[in-house]
């Protein structure tokens, strides 16, 4: 009783301290287990509802498409063994053998059928629908067989072809339930998951890939970009990849443990400009801040080369489409000076800030405060605008609230991006074409229209790579997009992990060669 | 208290502090340690780093004063008609009280800044919306004490309107624990505003907020400790400079704890 | 006015439970008519890229977002009195579920960092009173002076930085095996990791708490040591120790509980950031990430949840109240 209160706190405080420093032995990894760091929860494991990438790497482990796509973006088989074009709107599909669902079920035509009518009912809300809106029919032509119909030639439908594969018995025995315990034909199955917490995948022994290499793979859910950083650092986990911040990576890269790899991914950060806007609307303006932005500057400096300098809204990934011969304005104050002139700009009250019909050149950049890099971009851009007599602000929001007025046409110039741009139909059709449904901007060019309805009829590459590079060339001129980067794709692995293959859409389907010894 | 004078020193009068604009940024020198061009580093996108606090102190100061200004503008209101009235207006009060409370003071203000846009406006209008209740619940108490005293009852004796007692004679009352809950208060805004920017939603860019600051100098807190160390500091010398203030305060107005 | 005031608190335990339910529904309202001023929608947030016109008309009519706002109201407001709190939008589960898998990691960061605030700021406090004046007293007083002043999530960044980083002692994210569980358990092994994990973030949302406490307790021992009958029962020749516990503490007491019960309901939905930062899958976290994905009925449960808890914890406050000072009487 006497130094009680004294006493009290220094026990608790020694207590506190033993725990601290006992530790079993440095974290090292289980053998066969590979833990994975993620930064957001998955929203739902049902892969025609997912719509987030934790949701997608989880499916593709749980799961298998019809067919995979491979790090070049070309499509090999996964459940379909081959496939045929019928007809130019008519694709057949053969599926192998002897596959079974996790709950031992087999897999038959009836499930694919199944998977597709249900992602294209409109009663479901499937995210991705718009993808598959050319198909018209699917049906199984018999236990092993299924037949797309589609209502006009879809040069992309491969490419979405990848759409996991649900279990039509597992669905209507669980219901609403199966969004949270999948059933699939991945080489995982899925064993249990703590929101926000973990998600855990044990090994397929019957997968007909064979068995994969390691027993579980965990999902950690860690959404701090420092912290997961941290964690690979510290060995807590084993492997993380993009999102990632800059600096982080930079100092992983000097860390003995851990191996990065660095690809250019299937995204892009740009500038959408709005074509409705009675001061952006005028190309000269366009291609002004097009001219005053540094693009490299802040891809070393801001992006740490994480990213790479865009050229225009053509992807490096897309092979045999494209080509850097396609440039966007460069960084050219002088010209961006003049155009400004040109427009009919001028400093006529000498207050700093230019001016025409007594109006003055007000600019709002907007983008999405999730993240920190684009932020600082908009800060960086404001500045420089300011410094050339615009009068600049910015307007960080939330991402709902931007895509709300994206819709609304309520804004002048947008930075944000686009993610999985597996073609080039995906990253034009929507955005460009005057009936597109993602035309915020409201660009509008019947030539354009023209060459995008052909680029998704033609399945000729040749034909296609000359039809979206025409559209790339009239889109840097007209410039209803900037793009300001390709997006990097970056892994970091622990160097005890073997076998693991990046994929620039950031697949993990290499996971079932990968082991942990 | 010598701190708080500093503050607000700077934040009046930046221009004794530094020549340089907040504004101005050099990108290639972003995250640079403290140097002889810039006493104290540079922060994420090349601004000087001691400049954008200097002049951050006013929009911290800003949103500060005016948010707990209006909240105890609301409170002490509400408390008075409250403690005075009693009854129906004390019950009704005091229900939005306790529904005010009910919620977790931060994601009411998330939730009330997401839904008026962020910005130093809906910044002030989140922090007053949350805290008021304090203010109320104080006032109405000590209201509800004065009201039966003598004083009162004489002055309504000899024909005093309600408005004139409330004014004249409760009022004063409640002053000293408002004054010191609210420089207390101006501490706890400051910290709420770099709360609301460290989660996305709080003073737009390119202001001066110590709390964008402070929550960009996390992000780079092992390249570059010096933004988060600086901001950091510069946010806990003014709440502690409140909280001396609101200690003194206290100290002088009741004579129980002069030190002996 | 019978002597004994167990009828009367009965009544007023009853009265003050039934005033819960229109509070709930001052706060389930409040909570519906914000999210609807919220910009953008769950069937934007669902969309995401793929946002597009039509697709947006289609899922807000899925969602009935397009029904009347007094129609969508209503609905929601019976579904929450029959106990339906409905299925979150975005992350595809039923919103009680989610909220009972989140529950209890929040509980259990609040009930420990409340804990190590108490045995760590109460003590101190006591000692500083004690030894008013001195270096002890000054130095105490002067951390304490710091930790009310430091932002919450600076300290849990930095402490991260050091024990999970740099020294690699502590784990630098997440939550370990269930705490109460583990003690069940007896499995030293799973108390180990439970609390291994619990002590950054726990101590990070403490520090403060303790500072607070601290300063309280010197403050409320300081004045007690004023007080008449302690000097009386001084006189009497009590040894010291046990007058400043007996009558001093009793009474320092009731600020205490005060601030103990306010820093508990704030530790339930305040302790977002500290969530957020140390990956603790918590409910603050939860309601942030549902607020920013306008996941509506995640919002409207856990809102709900939480405001019945809060007010209930304070009505438990106020009956403590009652029972530590015979004086205060509710009629």
């Amino acid at each position: 009783m006497r130094m009680l209160h004294v006493r009290l706190p220094v026990v608790v405080l020694m207590l506190v301290l033993a725990i601290g420093t006992t530790r079993t032995a440095p974290a090292a990894p289980a053998a066969g287990v590979l833990r994975i760091g993620i930064d957001v929860d998955a929203g739902t494991l049902d892969p025609r509802l997912a719509n987030d990438t934790t949701a997608r790497r989880v499916i593709e482990q749980v799961y298998d498409g019809l067919l995979e796509l491979d790090a070049q973006l070309r499509p090999r088989p996964a459940l379909a063994e081959s496939w045929t074009q019928a007809s130019p709107t008519s694709w057949v599909f053969k599926l192998r053998r002897n596959v079974r669902f996790h709950d031992g079920t087999p897999l038959t035509a009836a499930d694919v059928v199944f998977t597709y009518t249900t992602i294209l009912d409109p009663a479901l809300r499937a995210p991705l629908r718009g993808l598959y809106l050319p198909i018209t029919r699917v049906e199984a032509v018999d236990n092993e067989t299924v037949r797309f119909t589609l209502s006009a030639p879809y040069a992309p439908l491969l490419k979405y072809a990848d759409m996991a594969i649900v279990s039509r018995a597992a669905v209507e025995r669980l219901g609403a339930e199966y969004a949270s315990r999948p059933v699939g034909t991945g080489a995982y199955k899925f064993v249990s998951w703590q929101r926000n917490s973990r998600i855990v995948l044990e090994a397929n022994p019957d997968s007909w890939r064979g068995r994969p290499k390691l027993n579980q793979v965990i999902f950690n859910i860690i959404p701090d970009n420092t912290t997961r950083a941290a964690a690979l650092e510290s060995g807590d986990v084993d492997l993380i990849h993009s999102p990632l911040s800059p600096q982080d990576v930079a100092r992983l890269r000097g860390s003995p443990r851990v191996t990065i790899t660095q690809m250019t991914g299937l995204g892009i950060t740009y500038l959408n400009m709005n074509m409705m806007d009675p001061i952006v609307r005028d190309v000269r303006i366009r291609r002004a801040i097009a001219h005053l932005i540094p693009q490299t500057t802040i891809v070393r400096q801001i992006y740490r080369e994480m990213d790479r300098p865009a050229t225009s809204v053509l992807l490096p990934a897309w092979s045999g489409v494209f080509t850097d011969e396609i440039v966007q304005p460069g960084h050219d104050i002088a010209r961006a000076k003049a155009l400004l002139a040109e427009a009919g700009w001028t400093d006529s009250n000498r207050d700093g800030v230019l001016d025409k019909d007594g109006q003055r050149l007000a600019l709002t950049i907007r983008t999405h405060s999730e993240d920190p890099n684009r932020i600082q971009v908009v800060e960086l851009l404001i500045s420089i605008l300011r410094s050339s007599g615009i009068e600049a602000r910015a307007e960080i929001t939330e991402f709902p609230a931007l895509v709300g007025a994206l819709l609304a046409g309520n804004y002048q110039v947008v930075l944000v991006g686009w993610l999985g741009l597996v073609d080039p139909d995906r990253g034009m059709f929507n955005q460009f074409h005057s009936k597109g449904t993602q035309n915020w901007e409201k660009y509008n060019n019947p030539r354009i229209d023209a060459l995008l309805d052909e680029g998704r009829q033609k399945a000729d590459p040749t034909e296609r790579a000359r039809i979206y590079r025409d559209v790339a060339r009239v889109i840097a001129t007209d410039l209803p997009y900037y793009v300001l980067t390709y997006q990097g794709y970056i892994v970091g692995v622990n160097r005890r992990v073997q076998g693991f293959v990046p994929n620039p859409s950031g697949s993990f389907r290499s996971l079932w060669t990968t082991s942990v010894p | 208290m010598a701190v708080l004078f500093v503050i607000i020193l700077a934040a009046a009068v930046p221009v004794l502090f530094t020549r340089v604009n907040p504004d101005e940024l050099d990108i290639m020198a972003r995250l640079s340690p403290p140097s002889a061009g810039h006493p104290i580093g540079t922060d994420h996108i090349g601004r000087d780093l001691l400049s954008r606090l200097v002049y951050g102190a006013r929009v911290s100061l800003l949103v500060a004063v005016a948010s707990v200004g209006g909240a105890v503008a609301i409170g002490v209101l509400l408390g008075l008609l409250a403690g005075y009235y009693g009854r129906w207006a004390d019950g009704t009060i005091m229900r939005l009280v306790d529904v005010f409370l009910a919620f977790p003071a931060i994601l009411l203000a998330l939730a009330l800044v997401a839904a008026l846009g962020a910005g130093i406006t809906s910044v002030i209008a989140a922090l007053v919306l949350v805290f008021w209740t304090q203010y109320a619940r104080v006032v109405r108490a000590v209201t509800l004490a004065e009201k039966e005293k003598a004083y009162v009852e004489a002055a309504r004796a000899i024909g005093a309107g309600d408005v004139r007692i409330l004014a004249r004679h409760i009022f004063p009352n409640v002053l000293s624990p408002v004054i010191i809950l609210a420089t207390l208060g101006m501490g706890t805004a400051v910290v709420a505003e770099s709360a609301l920017s460290f989660l996305g939603m709080g003073v737009q860019p390119p202001a001066p907020s110590w709390g964008w600051t402070l929550a960009f100098g996390t992000r780079y807190l092992r390249d570059a400790p010096h933004i988060a160390t600086f901001s950091g500091l510069a946010i806990m010398a003014t709440v502690l400079g409140f909280n001396l203030l609101g200690d003194g305060i206290r100290d002088l107005l009741d004579p129980k704890f002069r030190p002996q | 006015m019978s002597p004994l005031p167990l009828p009367r608190m009965v009544r007023y335990t009853t009265r003050r439970l039934l005033l819960l339910v229109p509070v709930a529904l001052g706060a389930a309202v409040i909570t519906f008519v914000l999210l609807l001023l919220l910009p953008g929608d769950p069937a934007i947030a669902l969309l995401g890229q793929e946002a597009s016109g039509p697709e947006i008309a289609r899922f807000r009519n899925l969602l009935g977002l397009d029904r009347p706002v007094p129609i969508q109201l209503g609905l929601y407001l019976w579904r929450m009195a029959r106990g339906d709190f409905g299925r979150s939008i975005t992350l595809d589960a039923p919103v009680l579920r989610l909220i009972l898998s989140t529950l209890p990691a929040t509980l259990e960061l609040a009930i420990f960092s409340i804990t190590l605030a108490v045995v760590g700021g109460i003590p101190l406090g006591l000692l500083a009173a004690r030894r008013r004046g001195t270096a002890v007293d000054t130095t105490t007083m002067l951390l304490a002076q710091l930790g009310v002043s430091m932002p919450v999530f600076w300290l849990g960044v930095l402490l991260i930085l050091l024990f999970a980083v740099k020294l690699n002692w502590l784990p630098s994210f997440g939550r370990g095996a269930p705490l109460v569980a583990a003690l069940v358990s007896g499995n030293a092994g799973l108390i180990m990791d439970s609390l291994r994990h619990l002590i950054l973030p726990g101590f990070t949302l403490a520090f403060f708490n303790l500072a607070l406490l601290s300063r309280l307790t010197r403050w409320a021992l300081l004045e007690v040591l004023e007080e008449d009958y302690v000097r009386t029962a001084r006189a009497k020749g009590q040894r010291e120790r046990i007058v400043l516990y007996r009558h001093a503490l009793r009474n320092a007491l009731l600020p205490i509980v005060t601030i103990v019960g306010l820093q508990f309901g704030n530790a339930l939905g305040g302790a977002v950031v500290t969530e957020t930062i140390f990956g603790w899958p918590g409910m603050g976290r939860l309601v942030v990430q549902a607020i920013g994905q306008r996941d509506f009925p995640v919002v409207q449960g856990a809102v709900l949840v939480l405001a019945l808890l809060f007010s209930l914890f304070n009505v438990l406050v106020d009956l403590t109240y009652a029972f530590i000072d015979p004086r205060i009487r509710y009629g």
